[in-house]
């Protein structure tokens, strides 16, 4: 579990460092570098030569219509499919050691980094909210049976759950799932968080009370934060990076605050978009 | 750098707690460092009942170089305890990121009531409760049967609306790519017969009549037997596990405001099918349980093929091979009915799945065993 730690930088440390190169080539505020990536289904190619950095403590949104291999992209950062081509690399330490080179033991240690929440949840559903929640604190650490159940029920209490420990996925609302989903990625105390589609499937209050909570966890706990979604409302509300995969040239066309995309960039496919929600939102 | 290990000092002087922690509270994999915090809130305990003069606590934190929620859920029982014990404790001794969880966590006050699922209920209470869902359960499959029933009747009235590509599919995976499996096994039953029968047989110098021992239980019962039994561990299954994943993705109710009878276009092709299949491989498995009767005959009795055969012809007569294809039949219907049901009223989660598709094994293997026993004793009283 990688936790608080008091020797990590505070965010006033974080801008007077931020130009701190280490000898890899590596800033200490790099969180994860993709480097060259290339994602496939087979010999279709889904998206080529991505590379990127998300700094420590961002709120990274990556966006694209609908099939652009962002869901594909993130399995591909967290583990889940092998990309064809290139490597994703976790915190300067590792950034000689991708995770794709790694060995098994060592992408194990590294994905101890990392917590993530898929698009409904994807709760046990035969385990209780707690149990959920409890799962990997279970199989990985040696705190007590007790220790554990404390620090998942608070972790259900930080997503608004509290009271709820033993209902089970079935008996909550959908909206209710995704933040069980965030509880249990947050289980081991991870410094980075992925989000599929969080706000996939709710309501126009729930998906904002969402956003909000991410929000609060963020400063909270100052946790690295990559959401995959298409959610104009999100995007400029949480985002603070992102980037822009395309359908048809396959890879990213637009870098930078979502914001300043919507204003600065002049690509057709980045503005027809960030505007589309621009003309939903009446600022047009 | 190394990782320091955690530890931690309490004091008590005068009304006062002193409390100070020291060293990297992260290290979980270590067992006297995961286990500290229990200690910790121990302690806590010991000194909060031991000193009943206790006013204030004070927490020192300089020292520590890491901490996680394990640490912060200690924190929070100290914090419960000074509520308890009415001790002034000031949060803002906190480091600033921790005092910001602990007041996220209490902002969104509680709406959940877990005492449903704690409850502990009498034995009677339970048993109760047990034959009240078995009744449902009943109550259930005898509803589906009469649905299916009036699925049935529509079809034959040309009114039922269902794809008949769906039926030619089902009797290919029910049929065709079932025979390898049905052969081996009923060949493999028809030796043994065979076998144990030669054993006997030999006794009383009556070796031929193995033909006639094989041909009638292999064509009356056991090929029907053993091939139901097949079906309900592989189509009924099957059945069972695809219509359960359609009620979870919420296909079924897809159906029903597409205004079409999910009994007409999914259970109707798979009763069909399943009834149209099973008296052919019945027969198909007649056929492979007499030859390995046959193999054992010429391997331990030395009986030609020609002589087996004619033993086979002049004992196994029409009445057997209908008594068989009957009860193939009757063993087709139990399979489908039981599957699609048990899959039609399959719960909404993954775990549901998994126990239907159990349920409508089990289920499906008693009910022909015991359908086999009721019709042989019909068959006895007939003189069929």
């Amino acid at each position: 579990m990688t936790g608080h730690s008091i020797d990590s930088p505070s965010k006033t440390d974080l801008i007077t460092h931020s130009n701190t190169i280490l000898s890899n080539g590596c800033s200490v505020n790099d969180a994860i570098i993709v480097e060259n990536l290339t994602l496939a289904y087979g010999k279709q190619i889904i998206q080529q030569d991505l590379n990127f950095t998300i700094k420590r403590n961002d709120i990274f949104i990556i966006m694209g219509n609908s099939g652009s291999g962002k869901s594909t992209l993130m399995r591909a950062m967290t583990g889940l499919n092998r990309p064809s081509n290139g490597d994703v690399f976790y915190h300067c330490e590792n950034v000689h050691n991708g995770f794709w080179q790694a060995s098994d033991a060592m992408q194990l240690n590294i994905m101890e980094q990392f917590g993530v929440m898929f698009q409904n949840g994807a709760l046990f559903s035969s385990m209780t909210l707690l149990e959920n929640v409890s799962l990997r604190l279970t199989q990985t650490t040696k705190y007590s049976p007790g220790r554990i159940r404390k620090i998942a029920a608070f972790k259900l209490a930080l997503v608004g759950l509290k009271g709820f420990e033993h209902y089970y996925p079935a008996e909550i609302s959908g909206g209710m799932q995704k933040r069980v989903g965030i509880a249990r990625a947050m289980a081991m105390d991870p410094p980075i968080l992925f989000f599929d589609e969080p706000s996939a499937g709710l309501d126009p209050v729930s998906s904002k009370l969402l956003d909000d909570l991410l929000l609060e966890l963020q400063d909270s706990m100052g946790i690295t934060m990559v959401i995959v979604t298409h959610e104009l409302d999100s995007i400029f509300a949480i985002g603070n990076n992102a980037i822009f995969l395309d359908n048809e040239q396959k890879t990213i066309i637009a870098k930078g605050n979502p914001k300043e995309l919507l204003a600065n960039n002049r690509h057709e496919q980045v503005q027809a978009f960030l505007s589309r929600g621009k003309l939903l939102r009446g600022q047009e | 750098m190394d990782k320091v290990a955690p530890e931690f000092k309490i004091a008590y002087n005068n009304s006062l707690l002193e409390i100070k922690l020291a060293g990297d509270w992260t290290l979980d994999s270590e067992l006297s460092a995961a286990r500290l915090p229990d200690k910790f809130e121990r302690e806590l305990e010991q000194q909060f009942k031991q000193n009943s003069e206790l006013q204030s606590v004070q927490i020192t934190m300089d020292q520590v170089t890491a901490w996680n929620s394990a640490l912060l859920t200690s924190i929070l029982s100290l914090s419960e305890l000074c509520e308890q014990y009415q001790v002034k404790f000031d949060m803002a001794q906190l480091p600033l990121e921790m005092n910001r969880l602990i007041k996220l966590s209490s902002k969104i006050p509680s709406r959940g009531i877990n005492d449903h699922h704690e409850k502990n209920f009498s034995f009677l209470h339970n048993v109760g409760s047990d034959v009240i869902a078995s009744v449902k359960d009943v109550g259930e499959v005898i509803k589906f049967i009469s649905e299916s029933g009036v699925a049935f009747v529509s079809m034959i009235k040309g009114k039922a609306i269902y794809r008949s590509s769906d039926t030619w599919l089902i009797m290919q995976q029910t049929g065709a790519e079932a025979m390898p499996i049905v052969s081996l096994l009923n060949f493999l039953v028809g030796a043994i017969l065979g076998y144990i029968g030669a054993m006997q047989l030999e006794k009383f110098g009556a070796e031929i009549f193995i033909g006639d021992m094989v041909g009638v239980a292999m064509t009356r019962e056991i090929a029907a037997i053993i091939t139901a039994i097949i079906m309900a561990g592989r189509s009924g299954a099957s059945f069972a596990a695809q219509l359960g994943t359609m009620k979870v993705n919420e296909e079924i109710d897809a159906l029903r405001s597409m205004g079409l009878s999910p009994m007409e276009f999914l259970v109707l092709p798979r009763m069909i099918g399943m009834m149209l299949m099973m008296p052919l491989l019945a027969i198909y498995a007649s056929f492979m349980g007499v030859l390995g009767g046959a193999l054992v005959a010429y391997a331990l009795l030395n009986i030609t093929f020609e002589q087996y055969i004619s033993v086979v012809v002049k004992s196994v007569g029409l009445n057997d091979i209908a008594a068989g294809v009957f009860m193939a039949t009757v063993f087709g219907v139990i399979v489908a009915v039981v599957g699609c049901q048990k899959g039609m009223s399959c719960g909404n989660n993954a775990e549901a799945v998994g126990a239907s598709t159990t349920s409508a094994v089990v289920t499906s293997t008693v009910i022909i065993f015991i359908s086999a026993a009721v019709l042989t004793v019909i068959y006895g009283v007939l003189g069929i």
